[in-house]
């Protein structure tokens, strides 16, 4: 039987957003907003949706007297995610039999 | 309506994303090249200080060395920051391996201030920048760091087997020089040329 595909990965800016935050330590908004291509407002709705479900965690701070927000996966998010590339690895598989 | 995405989309996306993250990965050239030039400068100055100029005072090029390296990094590495906008495991790694060896550094110093062996000190310090180019070399990687550290503990074995020929001043900072040679400038010209393909890619 497959396995059920997480809804909150399922879409492609927060699995971008997941994505990019499993592969370094923390990212500021900045670097996610080039790297995504995504707008700013999205951006932040998905990475706020991300935060709600445990999945990130979210730094206000200031850099040069600007606001800085860092974003950083946590445990869960990594756990989710890991899940996430098994699951559509089956499906992948299930698809090629 | 979020659109879902199917698992190829997925796995497309997940693709683009790790390659991403991995061209942004700055394996730090600048870190190597800037010691090894600075250190490499030092050691040529102090054999002049010492075999020409003949004076005491000869060591006084590496506390110069080490605050201008000090700040040259310093300034480096906060506008790196600034400018990345991430960090790494990488970035984490290399930066504890280097506070390591400044430690053990300032340890062997020690060492040579009480015994008074400089020649030990040195040969020590060649092998303990060995291992940290060494394990820098195997978490990215990037096997002429590994060749590189490898070489710095033959160097100083060489200077303890035939210590009566190598182990005294000035034989032991043309030993240092050779070492800065082969463990930072070659390998960080080398991995400042892989960073340029790796960014034009």
């Amino acid at each position: 039987m497959l396995p059920n595909l997480d809804p909150l990965l399922q879409t492609q800016l927060r699995l971008q957003i997941v994505t990019l935050l499993a592969g370094v330590d923390d990212a500021e908004f900045n670097w996610l907003l080039e790297n995504t291509g995504a707008t700013r407002g999205n951006l932040s709705v998905q990475i706020n949706k991300l935060k709600d479900a445990g999945y990130v965690k979210v730094e206000k701070g200031f850099k040069n007297n600007y606001p800085l927000t860092t974003c950083q996966i946590t445990s869960k998010g990594r756990k989710a995610f890991e899940e996430y590339v098994a699951a559509i690895t089956k499906y992948i598989n299930h698809q090629q039999k | 309506m979020e659109k879902s995405l199917n698992p190829e989309d997925s796995l497309k996306v997940i693709t683009e994303m790790v390659n991403r993250t991995r061209q942004n990965l700055n394996e730090g050239s600048y870190y190597y090249l800037l010691w090894g030039w600075l250190a490499l400068m030092a050691a040529a100055a102090e054999y002049i200080l010492m075999e020409y100029i003949q004076v005491d005072w000869h060591p006084i090029v590496w506390g110069i060395m080490g605050i201008a390296g000090g700040i040259a990094s310093a300034v480096y590495g906060m506008k790196d920051k600034s400018t990345r906008g991430h960090t790494s495991f990488i970035d984490r790694a290399m930066k504890m391996i280097w506070l390591a060896f400044g430690a053990m550094m300032l340890v062997t110093l020690m060492y040579g201030f009480t015994a008074s062996n400089w020649g030990v000190v040195y040969a020590f310090i060649i092998a303990l920048y060995g291992m940290g180019t060494f394990i820098s070399g195997g978490i990215l990687k990037f096997k002429p760091l590994m060749i590189g550290g490898a070489l710095c503990w033959v160097i100083t074995a060489a200077a303890f087997i035939f210590s009566d020929t190598l182990l005294n001043f000035p034989t032991m900072l043309i030993l240092l020089m050779v070492s800065l040679v082969v463990s930072y400038l070659i390998p960080g010209y080398a991995l400042k040329n892989s960073e340029s393909t790796k960014n034009a890619a």
